[in-house]
């Protein structure tokens, strides 16, 4: 018998229990097994049950039968169930299917949680998780968890990283055909590993797999960091080495392939989402960079963060939506209650009235905001608004609309909430909602340059997402805890806390300028600064019972006004500057992902020069500089001196090229990859050039290098991004086209005759005067009123 | 009376406009309404008029459009005061075809009270027809489920809306085959009660 | 999730819809002021929302008159505005001072 200590690696079923790999403090990987017994349950008349039980045994089934209790969160009580534990446990998902096909009428539980997860709730331990192991030759003997998912500052394993890349631009090259003779051919195979370098020129394949080989064995990696390695790099190495006859020991448990998982496309919430095919690996890890979900925003920290959260191994964590994460921490939160897990979402809603349907499918409140520009304004955010009403208020399936108690009445609705025992859902979130806070806390303490910093906000960044789609999960279909009264009782809270919070802050003389689901811009005279608003934030904490945050006060802010509708505002499109400097942009093209990346960076450059304004006035001072230089820009691109990487509009493929009806560009465009033998899913992103002629728009993998671009749809879309940053000071689309494509029209719009005074030889933005804001009338006008008016009355007598 | 019955059939969409329709589909039997686009506007214009005259309505949606402002506006004109009518009908929605089955299956039996209550499944089929559930289960799961709701138009008024499946789903024309052959009487509507509606006669 | 009845933007557009008719039958310069009214009428929509009324029509005329009671304050304190200026004006006569009031 010996001990070892270690970090939780890999793991996975694997011939009669369960493949378990740790990595100990010296970096060296240990494979080791063990024997587990998952179970599922099956619900229904003692006949059925019994014949089940024939059937499994007739056919000498290794499973242990027996019948127990569990709860029902639905029914909030026990269950009797016939429970099925399967001895190997890679056997389970067949044998289950077999169970459900013979009896398909039986009511099925814990039917599809992953063995991983499955195996380390019942060891009580998670991935990355350091254990102390007693181990018989290589079978676990017993597994002690030194650690805790709810450690703020941990240890993680030594792991040796090797990354593989092509060289040349960065581009998706499975997009086969790169019919176009000038352009580059597909890059080399760049691999790095400890520090160095190594370069395998694709033209010579068999040198390359070797290679790669050499590589594999010599460093032994731990982790294949890849770009482009589930699409395209994995796939080619191993048909290449099954060409050359070459074994390639990608995986470290030699007698496992490599495991792949198929392209998709999938509906969801009103979107086409793809999911790219998957190339995961045994003992070792492989994530691509390129189809990491959300891994921009939070990384390799994040993506064990939530492996050490929610129980799922990295390489699974890496690939899903995060709505699969927060999922797996209710199911773990239900394991550990004897609570069963539905496999099959049967529980309908309960019946309400037509009355009681018009005041529950609402959402959060959503204000049109005041338009234009305005200055020193607070915005107040709520943190982790809807997490934090399931908490506070106890919002959960089994909670809402309970009879087990006299229940608090939620606002609008005609249900009750039970307030004696902690909801699931709650009890999920809590611990998470309150790691995220202490880590906020720890961040604003670090100084500014601390490595920690970093890792911290990487983290938290990964809760922030968990968190976010809590609730949409709260109602989604197939949502295994999910149940709309829950989701309605939430909207019901959340409209409530914002109500309130309104009619505190109005109660204290400030002005509502706009409101949005879980935040609030207002303005008080005099109140310009942090400070002015602490004991705010403690009331509107006391009378709602949630957090409440300054985000930051505006030394200006623009609400932009709808395209359609100009005297009213969009509730998300607005643009302002921090005290500090720093900009909030929402909603405008630098936003956007469609937007190509020189109109970007123009916004960009524009919004620097006004963010400098310290007010509401000093932002119409600095209008002229910020037209100048888009002046230039556009100048710049109408003389056809852009590089067309910067001019690629990017888009995403809402359905299959055969099912476009109208030739749009990125029809078009769909079209003409079709042709050359791409093929493309349904929320697939293209990116592509709008050209002169009839082709109108080539596909990024087509251009041959710089080529003429269609100057005028790059004007419209500048003319448009430019638009958007000058509407809230009065500047409408024609002005915009004299000043920037014109010669004329200095005073204003045409059809207004200058002042006396004004230099008509100088452009009126060099002179400092410019357009008069919506709603106001110049001084000048007044006067000439006045004076029409004096001769009227002395007309009439 | 009568002039209201005028003004009902002027622009409503078809049963509703029909008071022989009506009295037809008050009778215990499966009635289906089909088309391209599932009728559900004809089906809560339907179901608005009956709870106005004072039969309490049981709606299944599985489409999730029950547009309670049109019910609201149908029963302001249908009477002074249109809250009691929409409290008389009672709405659950389902999102899956195992919350569907779980629904019909535990409906309760059409009490031969007066005035008779009736059940409308609003767009059945939709969730039927969702690609993740495998179609042999989704076919067994309908054929008990059309079971049930036989047994409950034994005892009083089931009215089924539903649409075909998108063209490009060939494989789920069955399940509209099953619900066809279960229903004691189905009209085709070509368009948002436009067209007068073609009767095909399925009986037996 | 759930977003069964409709968005409370469609159903002011429905009832906007059913419009239709009156709008046509009416002068050209008399459709520009009801445009002007069913524009004014977006700006509460989040208020309409909340507010969950079996009839949303009510709540589109309350928020018609809400604006247009707004810019009868505005013009009445302009008003005032003006006639203040004009007084002080005919007071104390300036450049124009041979036309007495």
């Amino acid at each position: 018998m010996t001990s070892l200590f270690g970090w939780l690696f890999d793991l996975y079923p694997d011939r009669e229990g369960m493949a378990v790999w740790f990595i100990d403090r010296q970096g060296r990987a240990h494979h080791l097994r063990d024997s587990f017994t998952p179970v599922f349950y099956v619900r229904g008349p003692r006949q059925d049950l019994h014949d089940v039980c024939q059937m499994l045994r007739a056919q000498h089934a290794l499973v242990s039968l027996r019948r127990t209790e569990r709860l029902d969160l639905f029914l909030d009580r026990p269950l009797e169930v016939l429970e099925v534990g399967v001895r190997i446990p890679a056997l389970l998902p067949r044998l289950f299917r077999q169970v459900a096909d013979f009896r398909p009428h039986l009511t099925y539980y814990n039917a599809d949680i992953p063995l991983a997860q499955r195996y380390v709730l019942a060891r009580q331990t998670f991935p990355l998780a350091y254990c102390a192991l007693e181990l018989q030759g290589d079978r676990i003997l017993q597994l002690e968890t030194l650690d805790s998912p709810w450690e703020l500052d941990y240890e993680l394993p030594p792991l040796r990283l090797l990354t593989l890349r092509l060289s040349g631009a960065d581009e998706d090259p499975s997009r086969g055909a790169r019919t176009h003779p000038e352009r580059n051919r597909r890059g080399d195979l760049i691999v790095e590993v400890d520090g160095q370098t190594f370069h395998f020129p694709r033209a010579r394949s068999r040198r390359l797999v070797l290679g790669v080989r050499h590589l594999l064995e010599h460093y032994d990696p731990d982790v294949l960091i890849s770009t482009y390695g589930d699409n395209y790099i994995l796939p080619r190495l191993i048909e290449l080495a099954r060409h050359y006859g070459i074994p390639l020991p990608l995986n470290r448990d030699r007698r496992r392939a490599v495991l792949r998982r198929a392209p998709s496309s999938y509906f969801s919430y009103g979107r086409v989402v793809f999911r790219n095919e998957q190339h995961h690996l045994f003992g070792r890890w492989h994530l691509d960079r390129q189809n990491a979900f959300l891994a921009n925003d939070y990384g390799v920290d994040g993506i064990l963060e939530i492996a050490r959260l929610s129980g799922l191994p990295p390489q699974t964590v890496a690939r899903v939506s995060t709505g699969t994460g927060i999922s797996a921490m209710q199911v773990a939160t239900a394991l550990r209650r004897g609570v069963l897990v539905p496999w099959q979402k049967r529980q309908p809603e309960s019946l309400k009235t037509g009355i009681d349907l018009l005041a529950a499918d609402k959402g959060g409140l959503v204000y049109a905001p005041l338009v234009g520009l305005h200055q020193h304004v607070a915005e107040l955010d709520f943190s982790a608004m809807y997490p934090s009403i399931m908490v506070h208020f106890n919002i959960s399936p089994e909670t809402v609309g309970a009879d087990c108690c006299q229940g608090e009445p939620i606002p609008e609705l005609r249900t009750t909430v039970c307030r004696h025992r902690q909801g699931l859902v709650p009890e999920t979130l809590a611990p998470l909602l309150e790691k995220r806070r202490r880590y906020k806390e720890r961040m604003r303490a670090l100084p500014e340059g601390d490595p920690r910093r970093e890792r911290y906000r990487r983290r938290y960044s990964a809760h922030k997402w968990l968190l976010v789609t809590c609730f949409g999960y709260l109602g989604y279909k197939n949502a295994r805890f999910g149940r709309i009264e829950a989701h309605e009782a939430v909207n019901a809270y959340g409209r409530e806390v914002l109500l309130r919070t309104k009619e505190l802050v109005e109660a204290r003389g400030f002005r509502v300028l706009h409101l949005y689901v879980d935040g609030l811009w207002i303005h008080k005279p005099g109140a310009r600064h942090q400070p002015d608003y602490d004991a705010l934030l403690e009331e509107i904490h006391a009378e709602t019972g949630l957090h409440i945050a300054l985000e930051g006060v505006y030394r200006w802010l623009a609400f932009l006004p709808s395209r359609t509708e100009p005297r009213l505002a969009v509730a998300n499109r607005y643009f302002g500057a921090f005290e500090d400097g720093s900009l909030k942009i929402r909603g405008i093209e630098i936003r956007r992902r469609d937007t190509p990346r020189f109109i970007k960076d123009t916004q960009l450059g524009m919004l620097e020069l006004l963010a400098q304004a310290r007010d509401a006035h000093e932002f119409r001072a600095r209008v002229p500089q910020a037209v100048a230089y888009a002046q230039e820009r556009l100048y710049q691109l109408r003389a056809g001196r852009v590089p067309v990487e910067q001019l690629l509009v990017t888009h995403r493929l809402s359905r299959r090229p055969e099912e476009f009806s109208v030739r749009t560009a990125a029809a078009r465009v769909a079209n003409q990859l079709a042709r050359a033998g791409v093929e493309l899913h349904p929320g697939e992103r293209l990116r592509f050039l709008l050209v002169p002629g009839p082709q109108k728009a080539l596909p990024q993998e087509h251009l041959p290098g710089q080529i003429p671009y269609d100057r005028q749809a790059y004007t419209e879309l500048m003319l448009r991004a430019i638009e958007s940053l000058l509407a809230p000071v009065g500047v409408d689309r024609g002005t915009l086209e004299l000043w920037l494509l014109g010669n004329a029209g200095y005073w204003g719009p045409p059809g207004a005759l200058p002042p006396p005074g004004c230099d008509a030889g100088t452009p009126l933005l060099a002179q400092g005067g410019l357009p008069i804001p919506l709603g106001a009338r110049p001084p000048q006008a007044q006067e000439r009123i006045l004076a029409a008016a004096i001769e009227l009355l002395q007309e009439s007598g | 009376m009568s002039s209201n019955r005028a003004l009902l059939a002027a622009d409503l969409p078809f049963p509703a406009a029909d008071p022989a329709m009506l009295a037809a589909l008050l009778q215990p039997r499966l009635s289906l309404f089909w088309g391209a686009h599932t009728p559900t506007r004809a089906l809560l214009a339907c179901l608005t008029v009956l709870a106005a005259r004072g039969h309490p309505v049981r709606v299944f949606d599985g489409g999730n459009r029950f547009d309670g402002y049109f019910v609201a506006r149908l029963a302001r004109r249908l009477g002074p005061e249109p809250r009691p009518i929409l409290e008389r009908i009672l709405l659950s929605r389902a999102f899956t075809c195992f919350q569907m089955a779980e629904l019909i299956e535990n409906a309760p039996p059409i009490e031969p009270r007066r005035p008779l209550a009736a059940l409308f499944v609003l767009d059945l089929l939709t969730t039927f027809y969702d690609e993740s559930v495998p179609l042999r289960d989704a076919e067994r799961l309908l054929s008990t489920t059309l079971a049930h709701l036989k047994r409950l138009a034994a005892s009083g008024p089931v009215i089924v809306g539903a649409r075909e499946p998108r063209v490009l789903v060939k494989e789920r024309w069955p399940l509209l085959d099953q619900l066809q052959v279960a229903a004691d009487a189905a009209w085709l509507l070509r368009a948002p009660a436009e067209t007068p509606p073609e009767q095909l006669s399925l009986f037996g | 999730m759930g977003r069964t009845l409709p968005s409370i933007t469609q159903t002011f557009l429905q009832e906007q819809q059913s419009l239709a008719r009156f709008r046509r039958a009416l002068r050209r310069e008399d459709q520009r002021a009801l445009d002007d009214l069913l524009g004014a009428s977006r700006h509460h929509l989040a208020a309409a929302a909340y507010a969950s009324h079996l009839l949303p029509f009510e709540i589109m005329l309350l928020s018609m008159l809400v604006e247009e009671h707004k810019q009868v304050l505005r013009l009445r304190q302009e008003v005032e505005v003006l006639r203040m200026a004009l007084e002080r004006r005919l007071q104390t006569p300036g450049p124009e001072a041979d036309t007495p009031a």
